[in-house]
């Protein structure tokens, strides 16, 4: 392909990146770490007035003393400890060069591990043949590939790694910034890891550490592999393909490499376009072999620009020839286990140059294909300590019972043919310690003790606890808080009776997507009330799974598990929860207050919407959180104290304050005489509406990208599929701001709302498939069936066949001087016409008077009209209220002749209908 | 005044134009469908969304009726230039018309669910009063269910075309039928096996045709003519023939991946398709049915079919022959470029063509949302094969204007095809069956207006797909539109 300028200069930015990336040193630590680093103690406990039994129990649990050491169930309260982690397939995911040299100098190979040395004291020739020997045992079980990353994901995982809360732990990986006080140390993880079993780990790192100090991020695929790939930068990979290089004039097409000579030919590690010797005019043929772990389907991405052309086992599988930009053709392959081998043609006539080859198959994401290649059949040896590492079963086999035997098992679980390891170490249980100046507790290591290699703080502390544990007070719920809080390290984000926050340290990577949020948009909150705040449900839903509420917030709150955590929502609430807030009763109906509350949350009401999402729409200013979780979220108590005044719970928030100093500033809603009434109710609707959740009504003032019909000065109709009638409904709506629909199929009127009439985006973008509701609120959905039917006597059941087959005939409608549509239709001989027209109220609600008269050629007897069907039918003063909802008031002759009456599991209001020279008259009126 | 042996009866009303008009244009600076058939567009008011689906002049003005469910009118639609569109409401909210005709100052809309009447009683140009005429099919609110009414037959009545509940299936009564509501409001089922219709129309005849589209039991678009109690290919809503006796018992399922001529000797019900618009050729959505009566208003093709094509933004035209008691014929381009997707066609009595488009849920080629375009008569007639005639031995084609003897009467000017559709329950169909007949001799009528081509291996069933490469005019011009496609569902017995 021919110049891109814009597009080459955007890779050698990149590119730029990534060798700034990798020149860039490793993090400078000011001090590596000469004891076991537990955050939470490094926080809290280091000072020298700290609490010493405290101090002491965390790190009892944190260095996992209680794995050797029992506690007495009945005389110590101890936390869960942390387990140490998993080691089922240990061999799976890290290098036995580097398990090695880990087992052979702990503390020096990773500063700041909580493992303790198992071999200190030991001479040098019984410490390395104990180490080689679990080396080999933990290589049975299973072994790692050398894999490649790209810059591109090198660059996305710098980035992740650095704002969606690792280094709230771990120390920046940046240039020049030093490694805070209390971070968790990495390790050599690119020696200890491939590339993809550390994208595993990073996926879900309880898996094998399932007691979450490593908490799950729920990352997807791809954005575990950049992470990884982050770690990887400098790691240089083996050759692992052949290449031969061509120099020559392509015109059009790939030629026949076999009649051509190669220029050079040689190793390089993948299919690097790098071992091209100028920039136009060549080819490469890159050739090497993949193992195929398991009979599949495999798919193979060729990617190039200009032309390439990739064959398996000799075979053409993918043909992207020409000269083109960069494209990917795909194919699919089924092969065998085994060894496969993998040609890729390459030609690049002129202009920019790219080539990638990529492959995905059962468990195994999109990846390069160069992580699975060999130059040669031959899978590649791992190098030990400058050998060949060849897995020798009868040091295997010591290994193991070394395993057992020195304490590996006593924290680790590793099974093998589904059976634990057991250990076989005893050592006393921890409330029978005497001597706490020595065994694993004293300053020099010792043989066959676990050396820790702990601080003077460490240890006067752990001795404290011991012995203070024998006496400890009786266990709060905010003690034990204050506990979990520092195990999990969640005091590197959030603070909680003016403990932890984040670090100034570490302060500069907690961004946001909203800058104008200040630091409520990128600081996590303070725990102070949270289970105040939250719902017991949404609060164990946080600590279960993490969360990702706040959307602009890039630090996430990860998954730290049920089983480690979960316990805090029961404390939490213990302490924290209130019930005091002021709740009102109102009186107007659920429906109604809702609609109130749909109208203060828009823009012309208290404009919750300009800065709240609303479920998929975006706020008009800036992007806070989604108001359709809020009544799931929050406790409802709570939000009617925090509504009065949002900086009383929350000091700084930029949330207002919608009623300030107790007033209503919309003062004709709920103007129910009394301001703190008013208020109270507001406050009320408000929340009422906020409890339906995604099925709310969409407040003003959104772009909803909608077509929201809006009758200005005549009533608007609208004959389409109307959510809950059937499909000849005939929607009006009115300028008054009421609405119905008219079902001409059972002639009913079936819904009746008030506000916005109706959205008719749905059936007038794309094919306009679907049924959709009413855009308003308080929609009250009448029963459907006939309106007239001729019954034997008063008490015989409505009938319940189709109109058209009880003589039903729809005949349209005329329009009144008004533009108000007056429907007609027809039973047998009579006549009859329907007029529904918005009638004033002067209370808040709704109202149509509806006007139907009837005309008979002929004398009709035993016509009933059925005013009403629901639930239940209360008589009022001059009326009847329907479900607790809906008013409805007849005419005062009606009111005498009208019948109320059970039939079919409902209440049934009819009323006689009586003609008086051919014609007959019923009027009633719907209020709600 | 010039006559040739082939001339046609309904063709010499324009004898004289087309001698009087005959354009000389050098190869070099070939004409344009424009230089023939001006299209004038109307300029819509800004904010107003008409995608239109029925036209019909009433009331001494155009009225539209949309899928959004309005009905406007346009006044001045025939004015010699087209200014902006003076649009004035006449009914809001109807429920998707699809089909407009008038009688007696009231206006009819077939509507999705009704086929209802519309009247303005006091004269402010907006409907007063929304008379229901028949309402007795059924919907179930999927999307497809589409209803395109017709103009009234001879006997009053409208023909809706139902289009089924999705591809395949019909959920409630005559979906996949053609109903006829008669003046009295009642409905009479009267052909089955319809699928997905897209315009419906009668030809100069009065016979009603309808288009159908591509998909399950149709290999291609097609004209398909509404014999009353026909079945037209798709069994998906035969269910019905249990409700209704007024067609007759229900037919024999055809069998999937057969060919429309194998089955149909076996299903006498069956009507095979009158003309396949062979799919990405001649088009992909067949639309709106229109005849030109106009008596030569609209220029030498009077008395044949134009059917709109709503991915291609064209019109085509067709003209049609009665083979063995049943209509096949032959298709060919005729105007392109209309702004949207074509969908509403309609002729005026001052013989201008009005074509209402929308490319709402199917795209065209045709950038516009929706538009209205008018097309009108140069007065110039266009070199173009003016029909083409199924013979024993061959087809007749016919010519607007004299032709090249010469080159007319050379083989090789000519290239002829053949293919076929698989008859299947699937969806469309790729052509099948390809065979080359050899076009032995061509013999040019006296007068040089018609070519008569005598061919081996002419295949019944198959589209006979013509390319006139080589046939110049007289005056040196190729044909505007080169290409024919002829339906040979049945070959005519020689007399």
């Amino acid at each position: 392909m021919r110049a891109i300028h814009s597009c080459r200069s955007t890779i050698a930015a990149l590119a730029a990146v990534f060798t700034a990336l990798q020149l860039a040193p490793q993090t400078i630590h000011a001090a590596s770490p000469q004891h076991p680093v537990v955050p939470g103690f490094d926080r809290i406990y280091s000072a020298d007035n700290a609490n010493a039994v405290e101090g002491g129990r965390l790190l009892l649990t944190e260095l996992n003393c209680v794995s050797c050491h029992k506690p007495e169930a009945a005389t110590a309260t101890l936390d869960k400890p942390k387990q140490a982690p998993i080691l089922d397939n240990v061999g799976a995911r890290t290098e036995v060069k580097w398990l090695q040299n880990y087992l052979s100098s702990v503390h020096d190979a990773k500063a700041g591990t909580t493992m303790p040395d198992l071999f200190a004291g030991l001479d040098s020739v019984t410490k390395t043949k104990q180490v080689t020997a679990l080396t080999h045992f933990l290589a049975t079980t299973g072994s790692v590939a050398d894999v490649m990353g790209d810059s591109s994901a090198v660059v996305r995982g710098e980035r992740l790694f650095h704002t969606i809360g690792c280094v709230a732990c771990h120390a920046p990986v940046r240039d020049g910034v030093e490694a805070p006080p209390n971070s968790v140390p990495l390790g050599a993880i690119a020696d200890k890891y491939s590339l993809t079993s550390l994208t595993e780990f990073v996926k879900n790192p309880l898996k094998v550490r399932p007691s979450g100090r490593m908490p799950n991020f729920k990352l997807d695929d791809k954005q575990a592999r950049d992470i990884a790939s982050f770690f990887f930068r400098d790691k240089k990979i083996a050759a692992n393909v052949n290449y031969a290089y061509y120099e020559g004039n392509w015109q059009q097409k790939l030629l026949d490499f076999s009649t051509l000579k190669p220029k050079l030919e040689g190793q390089s590690s993948g299919f690097d376009l790098s071992v091209r010797q100028k920039n136009d005019g060549f080819g490469i043929v890159f050739s090497g072999f993949i193992h195929i772990p398991k009979d599949a389907e495999y798919q193979f991405f060729l990617g190039s620009d200009d032309g390439s052309r990739m064959l398996v086992d000799g075979k053409q599988l993918i043909l992207n020839d020409g000269i083109h930009p960069h494209s990917v053709i795909t194919g699919k392959s089924r092969l065998t286990t085994g060894v496969h081998e993998v040609v890729v043609e390459y030609f690049e006539a002129g202009g920019h140059e790219s080539l990638t080859v990529e492959f995905q198959g059962p468990g195994q994401s999109r990846q390069p294909l160069a992580s699975i290649t060999t130059p040669t059949r031959e899978r590649p040896k791992k190098e030990v300590d400058g050998n060949v590492f060849v897995l020798d079963e009868a040091l295997a086999k010591q290994g193991r019972e070394l395993f057992s035997s020195i304490g590996c098992a006593s924290c680790h679980n590793l099974k093998q043919n589904n059976q634990l390891v057991k250990s076989t170490t005893s050592a006393k249980k921890l409330a029978k310690l005497s001597n706490l100046a020595g065994g694993c507790l004293a300053a020099a290591p010792t043989k066959g003790i676990p050396h820790y290699r702990l601080s003077d703080a460490q240890r006067s502390q752990l001795t404290a606890a011991v012995e203070g544990l024998q006496k400890s007070a009786a266990d709060t719920p905010e003690a034990s808080i204050h506990r979990t809080m520092a195990q999990f390290n969640c005091f590197a984000c959030h603070s909680r009776n003016k403990v932890g926050g984040v670090d100034e340290a570490r302060n500069k990577f907690f961004t946001s997507t909203m800058k104008e949020m200040g630091d409520e948009g990128r600081i996590p909150p303070p725990l102070d009330g949270v289970a105040d705040k939250l719902t017991e449900k949404w609060l164990k839903g946080i600590l279960d799974n993490g969360s990702k509420d706040r959307p602009y917030m890039l630090t996430m709150m990860p998954q730290f598990g049920a089983g480690n955590v979960g316990h805090l929502q029961a404390a939490l609430q213990e302490v924290d929860q209130k019930t005091e807030a002021m709740i009102p009763e109102y009186e107007l109906p659920d429906s109604k207050m809702k609609a109130i509350g749909r109208r203060l949350a828009g823009e012309k009401g208290l404009g919750c919407i300009k800065c709240h999402t609303f479920d998929k729409f975006k706020a008009t200013g800036i992007q806070s959180i989604d108001l359709t979780i809020m009544s799931e979220r929050l406790r409802k108590d709570w939000f009617h104290r925090y509504m009065a005044n949002p900086q009383t719970y929350r000091p700084g928030t930029r949330m207002p304050a919608p009623w300030p100093f107790g007033q209503a500033t919309i003062r004709d809603v709920l103007d129910v005489g009394n301001v703190e009434q008013q208020v109270a109710q507001q406050k009320e609707s408000v929340w009422l509406f906020l409890e339906d959740g995604k099925k709310a009504g969409i407040p003003v003032g959104l772009n909803t990208g909608g077509i929201i019909l809006k009758p200005e000065t005549a009533p608007i109709i609208y004959r389409n599929f109307i959510e809950g009638v059937s499909p000849r409904g005939i929607a009006v709506g009115y300028p008054e701001r009421v609405n119905l629909c008219f079902d001409a199929d059972t002639f009913s009127l079936a819904l009746i709302w008030e506000n916005d009439f109706i959205d008719a985006s749905k059936h007038w973008k794309g094919r306009g498939q679907g049924f959709q509701p009413p855009r308003g609120d308080n929609v009250y959905d009448l029963v459907r069936g006939v309106p007239f039917a001729t019954l034997d006597s008063p008490e015989a059941s409505w009938p319940t066949e189709s109109a058209a087959k009880q003589g039903y005939r729809f005949l349209g409608y005329r329009f009144n001087s008004s533009r108000q549509p007056i429907f007609r239709y027809s039973k047998g001989r009579i006549a009859i016409s329907d007029a529904i027209v918005p009638r004033k109220t002067d209370n808040q609600l709704a109202s149509f008077e509806r006007t139907i008269t009837l005309e008979s050629p002929s004398s009709a007897e035993g016509i009933y009209f059925r005013a009403a069907s629901a639930s239940k039918i209360e008589s009022v003063n001059g009326g009847y209220i329907l479900d607790g909802h809906l008013k409805l008031t007849l005419d005062a002759r009606h009111t005498k002749s009208a019948i109320v009456r059970q039939s079919g599991g409902k209440t049934e209001l009819l009323i006689p209908v009586t003609f008086t020279n051919g014609k007959a008259e019923i009027t009633q009126i719907y209020e709600w | 005044m010039t006559t040739h042996r082939f001339l046609l009866q309904t063709f010499s009303a324009v004898g004289i134009l087309l001698s009087s008009f005959a354009v000389s244009v050098s190869a070099q600076d070939a004409p344009t469908e424009n230089d023939y058939y001006q299209m004038d567009s109307f300029k819509l008011p800004e904010g107003l969304v008409l995608e239109i689906g029925g036209i019909e002049w009433f009331n001494d003005k155009l009225a539209i009726s949309t899928r959004r469910g309005d009905i406007y009118t346009v006044e001045n639609a025939l004015a010699k230039t087209i200014g902006d569109a003076k649009l004035k409401p006449f009914a809001i909210g109807l429920h998707e018309v699809l089909g407009l005709t008038q009688k007696d100052g009231w206006l009819y809309a077939t509507q999705r669910g009704e086929v209802s009447r519309l009247k303005d009683e006091d004269g402010d140009g907006t409907a007063d009063i929304i008379e229901t005429v028949c309402d007795k099919w059924g919907i179930t609110g999927d999307y497809h269910e589409y209803a395109f009414g017709s103009k009234f037959d001879k006997d009053g009545n409208i023909w809706v075309v139902l289009c089924l509940t999705g591809s395949f299936n019909s959920n409630t009564p005559y979906r996949g039928w053609c109903v006829r509501v008669t003046p009295d409001g009642e409905m009479i089922p009267t052909c089955s096996g319809i699928r997905s219709p897209g315009g419906i129309g009668a030809n100069y005849l009065g016979d009603i045709f309808y288009t159908d589209n591509q998909g399950p039991w149709n290999g291609t678009c097609s004209l398909k003519h509404l014999r009353p109690g026909s079945f037209q290919g798709h069994p998906g809503g035969n269910k019905w023939y249990d409700t209704t006796s007024v067609i007759g018992p229900k037919p024999v399922e055809p069998v999937s991946g057969s060919r429309m001529m194998v089955e149909q000797p076996k299903i006498p019900e069956l009507v095979p398709p009158a003309i396949y618009f062979p799919y990405k050729k001649m088009g992909q959505s067949a639309s709106g049915v229109a005849c030109d009566v106009s008596g030569g208003k609209f220029g030498p093709f009077t008395n044949q079919i134009f059917v709109g094509d709503q991915t291609f933004s064209t019109v085509m035209r067709c003209n049609l022959e009665m083979v063995n008691g049943f209509y096949q014929g032959a298709c060919f381009p005729f105007r392109e470029g209309f702004g949207s997707g074509s969908l509403a066609v309609q002729f005026t009595s001052d013989g201008s063509m009005f074509v209402g488009g929308t490319n709402r849920g199917w795209g065209s080629r045709g950038r516009q949302p929706y538009a209205l375009d008018r097309l009108r008569w140069t007065g110039k007639v266009p070199f173009e094969i003016h029909e083409m005639k199924a013979k024993p031995d061959g087809f007749e084609l016919t010519f607007t204007q004299p032709v090249d003897r010469e080159a007319a009467a050379n083989v090789e000017s000519y290239k002829l095809g053949t293919y076929a559709y698989i008859f299947q329950s699937a969806y469309g169909s790729p052509e099948v069956d390809h065979t080359t007949p050899t076009i032995d001799r061509v013999e040019v009528s006296d007068d040089g207006q018609a070519a008569r081509l005598y061919v081996t291996g002419l295949q019944q069933g198959h589209v006979h797909e013509l390319h006139c490469d080589g046939v110049k005019s007289k005056a040196g011009l190729s044909l505007l539109h080169k290409e024919a496609y002829y339906t040979l569902n049945f070959i005519p017995q020689a007399d």
